[in-house]
């Protein structure tokens, strides 16, 4: 009943006149009618029901979809926060690395880039930033560091597109601009200015200025379009412009550009100070480059801003002058030749004094290879020669400089922590050393070095070694070892070697000594503290060193026929030196004495045989008579050498005022033998020791032998007791002596010399 | 240019009184700053920090009269020539400032004396020859004959000063400012009669000298 309803009521041609015209024909009394309306009411309570029914699903819907879309809204958020991100991220990127001359990155950055992509660059951006921010902390003379290479080299071209976007950018912007995109240039900063009149102070107008990398662009807004600018100045040369914050006005700076003198302000003071900063840093990059290409280090002269600027420019107009005078290449001159000047020049300046040497001595070793084959087809142009080597001495004389320089050093011009500062020099100074050493081979240059240098290079060298890691302890060893090596040998070839040889062996063993005690302390002391693997290197190094030193030594001393008197002093000399050491633990006396022991034999072998000729000279001439002293003068004086030699007991053989009952030749003997005995102890040790008693037993047989043959000779008959006195006076006064002595300096009794007095004790 | 000046002071000059530029040189470290905040604010501010270069602006009466005294405070760090003749070139007079306890900073104030006769092209700019740390003569180490002849043979004053107990501060701003107004004073004058220019009435001037 009610379907047929609802279809009549929702019908498209319902017309409600009809219907109820309809209903009243059909229905039959008011009952009916009745009816029909209740029905109707019911239909559209139904109806109702149903609408709100809808109304609620369609709200729940509506909700569902609301919530989808702030869902959405968050994710839009979140991309646009990530992506925001990225962007400060590259600028600090740009921004932190200004050495390598890369560009800042736009500020709008790809959205279309898919967000898994993002994410991912940026976790390597993350590791590039860290990288390069490394890298430009650590070495700017090293230049760039190898980055990370695939990644890198996207980022950067990327930039660099970014950076000339950037560029276009301002040139469309501003009208009438120059164009910017012909050099490397980057864009530093843009904003909002204020420009006032110098002299009143009053706002003139307003400009737009963008800061790029080498120049200031300064622009006026155009009226009524909004963004368009139309320029007004362009600074291209931001060395020469002085930039002076105005304290007196807020936010305000000066600009001096001969012959402007223009004022802006800045919308706040820290506007300023960004201004003000970008200028300084650009300012800054700018030396930074001039001073990693020019030699001179601005660092040195702090207090004079001059010297620095004439130096550039003394270079200047030497390298030029240099070129010019480069005679006009002829074929044979190999390229790298050439080159060599100025190859030299980049190499002192970035300090590779390595390389630089090498190249020296390989230029040196072409030009003289190509200087003396003068099969006319090899060798050079004599002017380019002789142009090269004063140019090649130039560069010499340069890098001696420098690594005088750089060795003079002390231990207080290096500020801040010592670990962190000197490591790294320390290893350069000691091949700067050996390499200034081969550089040279001026003694000169070292006296003077050497002695200012030592103590101070010595003493920062130990003090650094300790910071060394344990696993390079014996490299660093070995490297000490070697300046201290190069130091010694130095000093050593300073020794003058004229005059007397006792001259040159006192002060070499002076200097070797003293700086090897020195050395030792240091080594002990400072630079390896308790390691022994040190300790017997460094025993090792001093055994070669003192066995250097001590054939120089034996070079100068034993020349033929160098007297044992002569010899002594210098022996002793050397053994007082070398004793003074033990004092440090180091005892090389064993090696002296083993070194000195050969020639030293000889040496008393050949002053053995001279004596013994020398007294059968003078015993073939002996004629027994007593010794006249002439006068009491000399009597006195005579008297005063024996008892001053230990024989007292000679006045008891004067006769008369000026007589002796000795012959000449006794007096002679007694004179000869005792100097002998007096070397033989200067000269004594226990390895030498079986020599010298062999010595004086020799000599003084031979002069016994002497008066046992002439108490034979029946010739000398008469002179008998006379020549009994003497053999008395040599055996119980000299000989004696001689015992007493020798048991007084070796602590025991010689038995050579008691042998002596038995076989001739028949003669007293 | 000279016809916007001439304009300037006819229109207004009772609005803005003469502007005398000044500016400080010398070596980093000699108290040119310590000077300028001195004389400006009357302080004194032991600790250094190397200047970059400012600039400050005073008015101050001279001689009954007000003026305006416009202070350019340069670096003495500066690397760049360029860059120092540019703030030699917007001054009319100078302080050149050194230390008598450091005799490098005397020996470069005749490099900066030689820069700004080369940027002026005047043997007569106002300049004074300024020692200061004056209160420090137990550390003095450029002697006071050396300062005073050195500035009879530039014809130029020579002032000791003191930045931390304010001796002679006052006195070498307003030297120099009297020195700028009478040269101001003179150019007027032969402007107004000859309208020549400079390098004549130097020429005159050396040969007098």
């Amino acid at each position: 009943m009610s379907d047929p309803m609802i279809k009549k009521l929702s019908s498209n041609d319902f017309i409600v006149e009809k219907f109820v015209k309809e209903l009243s024909q059909h229905c039959v009394g008011g009952l009916e009618l009745q009816q029909k309306r209740v029905e109707i009411g019911a239909l559209a309570e139904e109806t109702n029901t149903l609408l709100k029914k809808n109304v609620f699903h369609n709200y729940m819907l509506f909700i569902e979809t609301a919530k989808e879309i702030s869902h959405l809204e968050g994710e839009m958020y979140q991309l646009s926060h990530l992506l925001t991100e990225q962007r400060s991220l590259l600028a600090t990127l740009a921004h932190s690395s200004i050495v390598e001359g890369v560009a800042p990155l736009n500020t709008s950055v790809n959205t279309s880039v898919e967000q898994d992509k993002e994410t991912q660059a940026r976790k390597q951006l993350n590791d590039i930033m860290q990288k390069v921010s490394d890298v430009a902390h650590s070495s700017i003379v090293e230049g760039v560091a190898p980055l990370n290479t695939s990644v890198n080299t996207i980022v950067e071209q990327d930039k660099e597109t970014q950076a000339r976007k950037q560029l276009n950018d301002i040139m469309q912007k501003v009208e009438g601009c120059v164009p910017l995109l012909d050099s490397p240039r980057v864009f530093i900063l843009e904003g909002d200015l204020i420009e006032l009149d110098p002299l009143e102070n009053k706002p003139l107008r307003r400009v737009h200025a963008y800061l790029l990398s080498d120049m200031l662009i300064l622009a006026c807004p155009i009226q009524g379009s909004q963004g368009r600018y139309q320029l007004s100045t362009c600074y291209d040369n931001l060395t020469s412009l002085a930039v002076v914050n105005i304290r007196h006005i807020a936010a305000a700076f000066k600009l001096l550009a001969f012959p402007d003198t223009r004022v802006f302000q800045a919308p706040s003071a820290s506007g300023k100070k960004e201004w003000l900063d970008k200028f300084e840093e650009i300012k800054k990059s700018n030396k930074d480059q001039n001073s990693f290409q020019s030699k001179s280090d601005p660092a040195d002269s702090p207090g004079n801003p001059f010297e620095q600027h004439e130096d550039e420019e003394d270079e200047e107009e030497e390298e030029s002058g240099a070129s010019e005078d480069l005679p006009s290449p002829s074929p044979s001159i190999p390229e790298w030749l050439q080159e060599v000047p100025e190859d030299l020049d980049v190499l002192i300046v970035e300090r590779h004094f390595e390389d630089a040497y090498n190249l020296i001595e390989k230029t040196r070793e072409y030009l003289n290879e190509n200087k003396t084959s003068t099969g006319g087809r090899e060798s050079l142009d004599a002017v380019f020669v002789t142009d090269m080597s004063k140019k090649l001495d130039a560069r010499v004389d340069t890098l001696t400089a420098m690594l005088t320089k750089e060795l003079k050093v002390t231990p207080e011009n290096t500020r801040g922590s010592p670990s962190a500062h000197l490591r790294p020099r320390n290893q350069y100074s000691l091949r700067d050393l050996a390499l200034l050493i081969s550089l040279t081979h001026d003694c000169d240059l070292f006296l003077a070095l050497c002695s200012s240098i030592l103590r101070a290079q010595l003493k920062r060298v130990s003090h650094v070694i300790p910071d060394i890691p344990l696993n390079k302890t014996s490299l660093s060893c070995d490297l000490f070892l070697a300046l201290c090596s190069s130091i010694l040998r130095a000093q050593l070839k300073r020794v003058r070697r004229d005059g007397p040889a006792l001259n040159y062996v006192s002060s070499a063993s002076t200097v070797f000594f003293t700086n090897l005690s020195l050395m030792t302390t240091e080594l002990q002391k400072v630079a390896f503290p308790g390691t022994g693997e040190c300790a017997a290197a460094f025993v090792v190094w001093a055994t070669r060193e003192f066995n250097l030193f001590v054939s120089y030594v034996i070079r100068e001393l034993f020349v033929t026929q160098s007297s044992l008197s002569s010899l002594s002093p210098c022996i002793a000399a050397v053994s007082t030196k070398c004793d003074q050491l033990t004092s440090l633990g180091l005892d090389l006396r064993y090696l002296l004495d083993g070194a000195l022991r050969g020639p030293l034999t000889k040496a008393l072998k050949e002053t053995r045989d001279k004596l013994t000729d020398t007294i059968k000279l003078r015993c073939s001439e002996d004629k027994w008579k007593p010794f006249n002293l002439n006068n009491r003068q000399q009597r006195d004086k005579f008297l005063a050498e024996f008892s001053e030699a230990g024989l007292a007991s000679m006045t008891s053989y004067l006769t008369g005022d000026c007589w002796l009952r000795l012959s000449n030749n006794t007096i002679l003997f007694t004179r000869l033998y005792l100097s002998l005995l007096q070397d033989c102890f200067n000269l004594a040790n226990s390895d030498l020791l079986y020599n010298i008693e062999d010595t004086l037993y020799i000599v003084m047989q031979h002069q016994l032998k002497h008066v046992d043959a002439s108490l034979r000779n029946d010739q000398l008959a008469d002179e008998r007791e006379f020549i009994v006195q003497n053999a008395d006076f040599i055996l119980n006064n000299l000989l004696a002596l001689c015992e007493k002595k020798f048991e007084q300096n070796f602590k025991f009794k010689s038995k050579k010399l008691a042998q002596v007095r038995k076989e001739f004790q028949h003669l007293a | 240019m000279p016809i916007t000046d001439t304009e300037a002071m006819s229109k207004k000059p009772a609005v803005q009184p003469a502007l005398h530029k000044v500016i400080m040189v010398g070596s980093g470290g000699v108290g040119k700053s310590a000077l300028t905040l001195q004389f400006m604010y009357d302080e004194f501010v032991e600790d250094y920090e190397p200047t970059k270069a400012d600039s400050y602006r005073k008015k101050v009466i001279l001689d009954g009269e007000e003026v305006q005294i416009d202070i350019l405070d340069t670096a003495g760090q500066e690397d760049y020539a360029a860059i120092r003749d540019n703030y030699f070139r917007s001054g009319e007079g100078f302080l050149c400032v050194f230390s008598i306890t450091e005799d490098e900073s005397f020996q470069a104030t005749q490099e900066f004396r030689e820069q700004i006769l080369r940027v002026k092209n005047d043997e007569n700019i106002p300049f004074l020859l300024v020692g200061n740390k004056g209160d420090l003569s137990d550390k003095r180490k450029v002697p006071l004959a050396d300062c005073e002849s050195l500035a009879q043979q530039w014809g130029v004053p020579y002032v000791e000063t003191s930045a931390k107990t304010r001796e002679n501060v006052d006195r070498v701003f307003f030297d120099l400012m009297r020195e700028i107004r009478s040269r101001k004073m003179d150019d007027n004058k032969s402007n107004n009669v000859r309208g020549k220019d400079k390098s004549k009435r130097k020429k005159l001037k050396c040969v007098i000298l």
